[in-house]
């Protein structure tokens, strides 16, 4: 499937690849990022964040990487980084978000 | 905190809650990620403990919850997997499945019927006409019942039991037939539940123009073998075309399957008005053979042929679990049938009970009886009514005794009622060999109902053979 195809994307799908389009996070750092890039209004539970790696790991958006131990990093802890079609798909609903926000400004909606 | 803080057990108790609740996850979503799942809950308890009580709760409340919405989703999601699984042989995996790189693994085509589905898929659809008479007998009963309400309350006129008959016979065909074929085509057709409607529908539709059109012609000639292709052409025709409208979706050669349906029911000419011999019969294997041919052939064909998108289509709609409504669908159709089987056991076993209890010439002798075996031998019984149960007639051979006994005492030794005396009532219903007793718990009516279905019912009688007499004071046993 095309990157495209998989859009729009669910508000917890985008804050995760949000979270991810910097580093590399373990599901406890994604949790962290996601609570302050949303300013607390998105907090995921460690089930719904594992359902939803889960399934981005399936379809290829994400792969799942060993942490270092050299960084006291324990080995049950995981790290999760974008791969290619998830950044991909990332900018495709950046930019879908951003045209929407600019049709929205051009219409002069009076509030 | 330490072990005598009581917020220590309490947190111990949750995170025992909490690990009791991941082994419910399926075992490879369990494997991968509950070791990760748990050590993200102790750093969200932790960080929560540090703001204090209500907080934590709240933490935990929205752990657990999500805990279990995750779950509930994996096992659906894991339910869709076993499927797919089971769908798709390891064997007719191709290699190269993911043509664009981020796709997952698991669509795949669904494969394609081989020589072992061809010989069941004949054997099934043949026996399928003898099951389908079989249950077109309670099904015909049910139209004439219907159709009979319906004349009872002016909306149509009388109706001949034969066409009802006939009726039922078809609607059986066509459940029937189109109930095996979804079942053996499920696996490799995306949707597959239409495939039962499209089957159904053209079976049911193409019969019902032919008996319309053939009630209003009068045919040139008695000839069984025209008659026959009369029928048996166009119904092969309109079934065609009901599942080369559903095939035509995914196979790119789907239109061929008008000519097998219609080759399949010629074939049945074959066989002529008569048989001679018990060989001919197998000239009925000929229409699933010929369907079951067609289909491989077509299905082996245009797998190969279609477009990967197109696979990946009709994989994502099979994983939609659209099927489930089919499923549905038949296990609704397979009530009809079970009721009535569940109806004929339950008066045939009531009734053989009620006749080894014993067969009486009437309902008053029938009552006597009762009454010899209830009460001391100086009994003296009047009965004081002796007819219908129903008021309208409707049910003649369902019959309602009253009677009046007075004796010293009962058979097991208990006094009479009011004034020495019982009325016991009881309700007799009468089969072909005479009539019977049946206890009123048994229900008496929903017995009648069913005995004349299956005709098991006496002529009866609608006029009581004995009535309340003139002088009969309205209490009993005064």
């Amino acid at each position: 499937m095309q990157a495209q195809d998989y859009l729009p994307l669910t508000e917890t799908s985008f804050f995760i690849l949000l979270s991810l389009a910097t580093t590399p996070k373990h599901g406890y750092g994604i949790i962290k990022e996601v609570e302050v890039i949303s300013a607390g209004r998105v907090v995921l539970a460690a089930g719904t964040l594992y359902s939803a790696l889960r399934r981005m790991l399936e379809d290829g958006w994400i792969e799942r990487l060993e942490d270092d131990p050299s960084n006291g990093a324990s080995r049950e802890r995981k790290l999760y980084s974008l791969t290619d079609l998830g950044r991909r798909i990332f900018e495709l609903e950046t930019k879908r978000l951003q045209r929407l926000v600019r049709l929205s400004a051009n219409l002069n909606v009076p509030r | 905190m330490k072990m005598d803080d009581p917020r220590w057990h309490i947190r111990r108790l949750i995170l025992r809650l909490f690990e009791g609740l991941l082994s419910f996850y399926p075992p490879r979503f369990r494997r991968d990620f509950s070791t990760e799942i748990r050590a993200v809950f102790l750093s969200r308890m932790r960080e929560a403990e540090e703001y204090g009580g209500l907080a934590w709760l709240g933490a935990v409340f929205m752990e657990i919850t999500g805990l279990v919405i995750s779950i509930l989703r994996e096992c659906w999601h894991e339910l869709g997997v076993r499927k797919e699984k089971a769908m798709v042989p390891d064997n007719q995996l191709p290699k190269d499945v993911n043509p664009e790189g981020g796709g997952n693994p698991t669509i795949q085509p669904a494969g394609t019927p081989g020589a072992l589905w061809f010989s069941g898929w004949t054997l099934l659809t043949t026996a399928a006409i003898p099951a389908a008479v079989i249950a077109a007998a309670p099904l015909g009963v049910m139209f004439i019942w219907l159709i009979n309400l319906g004349v009872q309350a002016g909306f149509w006129p009388t109706t001949q039991d034969s066409i009802l008959e006939g009726l039922g016979f078809l609607t059986s065909f066509a459940l029937v037939q189109a109930s095996v074929q979804w079942v053996l085509l499920r696996r490799f057709l995306p949707r597959a539940w239409l495939w039962f409607i499209a089957t159904g529908a053209g079976v049911l539709l193409g019969g019902l123009a032919v008996g319309l059109s053939l009630g209003r012609t009068s045919l040139p000639s008695r000839d069984p073998l025209l008659i026959m292709a009369a029928v048996l052409l166009p119904v092969g025709l309109a079934l065609g075309l009901a599942q080369w409208l559903y095939l035509r979706r995914f196979l790119p050669n789907s239109f061929w399957i008008i000519l097998c349906d219609v080759l399949a029911a010629a074939s049945i000419l074959l066989a002529g008005g008569s048989f001679t011999s018990l060989a001919e019969l197998v000239v009925f294997l000929l229409p699933g053979a010929i369907t079951g041919l067609g289909l491989c052939l077509l299905l082996n064909q245009s797998y190969v042929k279609m477009p990967y998108p197109v696979q990946i289509k009709a994989r994502r709609e099979n994983k939609r679990r659209l099927s489930r409504l089919g499923r549905v669908g038949l296990g609704l159709a397979a009530l009809v049938p079970m009721f009535f089987a569940c109806s004929w056991v339950y008066t045939g076993s009531q009734l053989t009970l009620a006749k080894n209890e014993g067969i009486y010439a009437s309902p008053e002798q029938g009552m006597r009886a009762l009454a010899q075996k209830s009460y001391a031998p100086d009994r003296r019984v009047k009965i004081l009514r002796a007819g219908p149960d129903s008021s309208d007639g409707s049910q003649p051979y369902v019959w309602y005794v009253i009677a009046e006994v007075r004796a010293s005492s009962r058979a097991d030794g208990s006094e009479l009622g009011h004034n020495g005396c019982d009325a016991p009532g009881s309700f007799f219903l009468q089969t072909r060999e005479g009539w019977v007793l049946v206890p009123e718990g048994a229900f008496p009516g929903f017995i009648g109902y069913w005995m004349k279905v299956y005709g098991w019912a006496g002529a009866g009688q609608a006029t009581p053979s004995t009535d309340w007499a003139p002088d009969q004071p309205s209490r009993f046993c005064q």
